[in-house]
């Protein structure tokens, strides 16, 4: 248990999580051309990058895996809001914390440990309920009472859970198809 | 944002440690979001246009202005006069857009005012531990291969009569992603090992605090900087 992470390890670590950021750019823009698909974003970000966090973990069989990815997310997330850092890092302590007890070696414990990290995406909307009620506060003081309650009408705290819900969602897709790809190419291929 | 820029040396007037720079990313999304009187706005944007400035990132700086100009202009002229749900449309467009200008400028800002080493070195002073300091490194050292190893994976799929289009993505998104991603994950994990070789080689193993080209220091102008920035936030909380 008390391995430490060797450089080879954090070489590994930066280069998957390079991609993870990288697919999951690619998706929340393409996604993002359509307004309301920005807000199922992550559901597509759980398929697509569930099959570069198993080969990551399954690479990378030492605690610290998935808390590093989640601080380069974070990292990546300070652009938008500081709540959305926060909460990528309490995901990747999440599925740290799955990861141990499911054991590392454990290839159901990892796909199971992925719903948490996938719930990470969801940060970045945090902004909507929070941003919201300042929003709303400065908005009743200029314009009055009724349209601060229309506005609150339109954009529903709820939504957020609703997003989260699709990003595990998501994550329960990519894990059927990660395990048919890595099954496919990587375990024959003798890489992981 | 344009991550292939990342590493390019630009000249500073007066340097700014990258460690300021990153607690002025803090700042603009905290006091962005916190509802600022248009006083503060005003002045927070004026900071990083000074320091846009002091980076010589002029283009930058042009686009903040006039972005920034336009969008207060159409809140304050063109907002009272509307009325109804196209005022309600049109004030959460550009009052959301307002607020995420100035953020989404300043990490513009730090990431093309600083270079990699020079956040290392930052990263090193404020004892980061190596576990993050390296994938950090390797991550934007990665971000450029992979846009290349994403151009040949098109090149080889148009060889075999495949591509990647809108109507391969709506039509088989699964298969579409299993032909990219495949290819990609198993050209990185080689990748990964020849990366692993040669920083060994180069003693990243060694166990001896390495040293930097690039010196970084807290100097005056970061701690005027800085607690300008803290201020700033702490009083946007007590407000």
């Amino acid at each position: 248990m008390k391995e430490k992470l060797s450089v080879k390890d954090l070489i590994n670590i930066g280069i998957f999580s390079a991609i993870y950021i990288v697919v999951m750019m690619a998706i929340v823009t393409a996604m993002g051309t359509i307004p309301i698909f920005y807000l199922v974003a992550p559901f597509f970000v759980g398929i697509g990058c569930a099959s570069v966090y198993m080969l990551m973990a399954m690479r990378v069989r030492k605690p610290g895996v998935a808390l590093i990815l989640s601080i380069m997310l974070a990292l990546l997330f300070t652009s938008m809001n500081w709540m959305a850092s926060l909460f990528a890092i309490f995901c990747g302590l999440v599925a740290e914390w799955i990861l141990n007890t499911a054991g590392r070696q454990n290839e159901a414990g990892i796909r199971k440990s992925f719903l948490a990290m996938s719930c990470a995406t969801t940060g970045p909307y945090l902004g909507i309920v929070f941003m919201k009620q300042t929003f709303i506060d400065s908005t009743a003081l200029y314009y009055g009472q009724e349209y601060a309650v229309k506005l609150d009408a339109l954009t529903p705290t709820w939504i957020v859970f609703a997003i989260a819900g699709l990003a595990v969602l998501g994550a329960l897709v990519g894990n059927k198809f990660a395990k048919r790809v890595l099954g496919k190419h990587f375990k024959k291929a003798g890489i992981v | 944002m344009n991550f292939s820029s990342f590493g390019t040396v630009s000249k500073e007037v007066v340097p700014i440690d990258p460690r300021s720079k990153f607690i002025l990313l803090l700042g603009a999304n905290t006091i962005m979001l916190s509802a600022p009187s248009l006083g503060r706005e005003l002045t927070f944007v004026g900071l990083i246009g000074i320091l846009l400035l002091n980076s010589k990132l002029y283009k930058r700086t042009f686009q903040l202005v006039i972005g920034y100009t336009l969008l207060i202009g159409l809140d304050l002229m063109l907002i009272p006069h509307l009325s109804g749900f196209l005022k309600m449309l049109s004030l959460t467009c550009i009052r959301v857009l307002r607020l995420y200008v100035p953020i989404v400028i300043t990490c513009g800002y730090l990431v093309s005012s600083t270079t990699v080493s020079s956040f290392i070195a930052a990263f090193q002073k404020m004892k980061v531990h190596d576990a993050i300091i390296i994938p950090f490194t390797v991550l934007f050292r990665f971000l450029p291969t992979i846009l290349e190893k994403w151009k040949s994976i098109q090149y080889a799929m148009r060889f075999r009569g495949l591509k990647v289009s809108l109507t391969t993505m709506l039509l088989k998104p699964l298969t579409t992603m299993e032909y990219v991603l495949v290819p990609l994950l198993m050209s990185s994990t080689k990748t990964a090992n020849e990366l692993t070789a040669a920083a060994l080689s180069r003693g990243l193993k060694a166990g001896h605090p390495r040293s930097t080209y690039q010196n970084v220091k807290f100097g005056l102008v970061d701690v005027v900087l800085t607690s300008f920035v803290l201020g700033m936030i702490i009083t946007s909380f007590v407000k």
